[in-house]
């Protein structure tokens, strides 16, 4: 498992004593350390750096109020995820919508030659368009799944849907991107 | 199971629950896959389409969200209102003055170091070495010299550089100067140079700007020495700097040659500046806060008249 806070699952986080104190001791640790996964969720969600940017601050802000609702024993970065979705959910029932905006695409950092570049710039481009298509539950139970690895009986309770509901909107959110996927792949040609 | 059903099965499991399935179900769909190209391509599709997700990289705009959240964190802005109250207090004048809560230990030093780290590269780039520390003299006396220069009227420029050039450039060969300083040094000559040829508050600014980001480098790594003579110093060039800043943006406004853009960065800096300062002052012992704190008060400095720098120390620039 990852436990490199850089958005991807972290199985390490469960219920670090310094994250579940009651106070504010760590919080700059905390934010260093989950910054990039809440980030990345809420980015998925909202499309707009700008949106996502409030809703990351809203987030850690939430947290800081509540840290003595921490449950020790539970993994601090689902509980943060917890509190994003719900800050989205919240934004979300306000504007009806968040407003989506084209997703830029950014070149990958690793070293690769510029038609490589390109090609994973292009791909990863397609993947996040794809991504943009579907609802926005289907959307947050894949990247859920996909990214931090919870199950779906956390997916389920995150995303307000029973963990039955949630693996439907797996299968879909599969489906509908392998799909899109291989069409565009199809289109590109070899 | 036939096709359909493998492609279902795989759309709706994953590793972890395969893993888990017990081994009947498990072996029946590996032995399908082994022997049926369509459902295996379907099956590899699934797991590069995820792989592809998670490499996705993060916008680039996360870690400097993250930077200014911990910059208002620093503030105290985001504490929780009832935590600052709780720390509010009367002063001698009978009014109630909301105290800044004093930060907890571990998170001053982890706010102190992400803000230092915000401040960037600059201060990376341009901290010096412990030893570069020893030996400030030359350098901080040519800082001097920038600030005059830039106080100066265009004519007046190319005499005051002409006054000081040699002999600073035969200090910098002569001093047994640490590397960094030497550097530093060199540096300021040139730019000192540049300062003759453009008469251009904005540029001057931001000159000075990117001065005390170097300065404010050299303060952090000065702390960890705890010599607070030394972080006074220091803390005076920081200040003598950030002065510049504010001046050459006065002027800039007195000619009406605002240009918001251009600006931004600079004030970005400045902020930045101030919020890592902040921290890094609550992180020192209370002796070298005093010091510091001292070295950086206004009202301890010289008034400058029309707007022209004037030599702090009240002493001619020692050559």
């Amino acid at each position: 498992m990852l436990a490199n806070g850089d958005g991807n699952a972290n199985e390490s986080d469960r219920d670090s004593p310094d994250a579940s104190s009651n106070s504010t001791t760590n919080f700059a640790e905390l934010v260093e350390q989950h910054w990039s996964a809440v980030y990345r969720l809420l980015y998925n969600l909202c499309g707009s750096a700008h949106d996502t940017e409030d809703l990351t601050q809203e987030t850690f802000l939430r947290a800081l109020n509540r840290l003595d609702s921490f449950q020790p024993g539970t993994k601090m970065r689902a509980w943060l995820l917890r509190i994003a979705t719900n800050a989205w959910f919240d934004v979300r029932r306000k504007r009806q919508r968040v407003t989506m905006q084209a997703l830029d695409v950014e070149p990958s950092e690793a070293e690769q030659s510029v038609e490589e570049r390109l090609a994973t710039a292009e791909q990863a481009a397609l993947l996040r368009m794809a991504m943009q298509d579907l609802p926005d539950v289907t959307r947050m139970v894949f990247h859920l799944r996909v990214t931090e690895e919870l199950s779906f009986a956390e997916i389920g309770e995150m995303a307000g849907v029973s963990e039955e509901a949630a693996r439907w909107h797996m299968h879909q959110a599969r489906t509908r991107l392998l799909r899109r996927m291989t069409k565009e792949s199809v289109k590109r040609g070899p | 199971m036939n096709c359909t059903e493998i492609q279902n099965w795989l759309l709706s499991a994953d590793d972890r629950e395969l893993a888990r399935a017990d081994h009947t179900a498990q072996s029946t769909v590996d032995q399908h896959l082994a022997g049926c190209y369509d459902c295996r391509q379907v099956a590899d599709d699934l797991r590069q389409l995820e792989a592809q997700w998670r490499s996705l990289p993060l916008p680039p705009e996360a870690s400097a969200a993250k930077t200014r959240f911990l910059m208002r964190l620093a503030d105290q802005q985001l504490l929780p209102i009832a935590a600052r109250v709780a720390a509010s207090d009367v002063n001698s004048s009978g009014r109630v003055r909301v105290r800044s809560q004093p930060l907890a230990g571990g998170l001053r030093w982890a706010l102190a170091a992400s803000l230092l780290l915000a401040c960037g590269g600059l201060i990376y780039q341009f901290g010096p070495s412990s030893e570069a520390q020893a030996a400030p003299d030359v350098v901080q006396r040519m800082i001097d010299w920038h600030l005059e220069l830039s106080a100066a009227d265009a004519d007046q420029r190319q005499e005051i550089f002409d006054q000081r050039a040699i002999q600073f450039t035969q200090a910098l060969d002569e001093d047994q100067l640490p590397a960094d300083d030497a550097e530093l040094g060199r540096k300021l000559l040139d730019e000192a140079q540049w300062l003759v040829k453009n008469v251009d508050p904005l540029a001057e600014a931001s000159h000075f700007s990117k001065l005390a980001d170097r300065m404010l480098g050299r303060l952090s790594q000065e702390s960890a020495q705890k010599h607070a003579g030394k972080l006074a110093k220091v803390a005076r060039e920081y200040s003598k700097a950030e002065d510049a800043v504010r001046e050459n943006l006065h002027k800039l406004e007195l000619d009406g040659k605002v240009v918001d853009a251009r600006l931004e960065p600079i004030h970005d800096r400045q902020l930045r500046r101030k919020s890592a300062l902040t921290v890094l002052v609550d992180s020192m012992p209370s002796s070298s806060q005093k010091a510091v704190k001292a070295a950086l008060d206004p009202t301890a400095k010289p008034i400058h008249k029309g707007g022209k720098h004037r030599n702090r120390d009240k002493r001619e620039l020692p050559i």
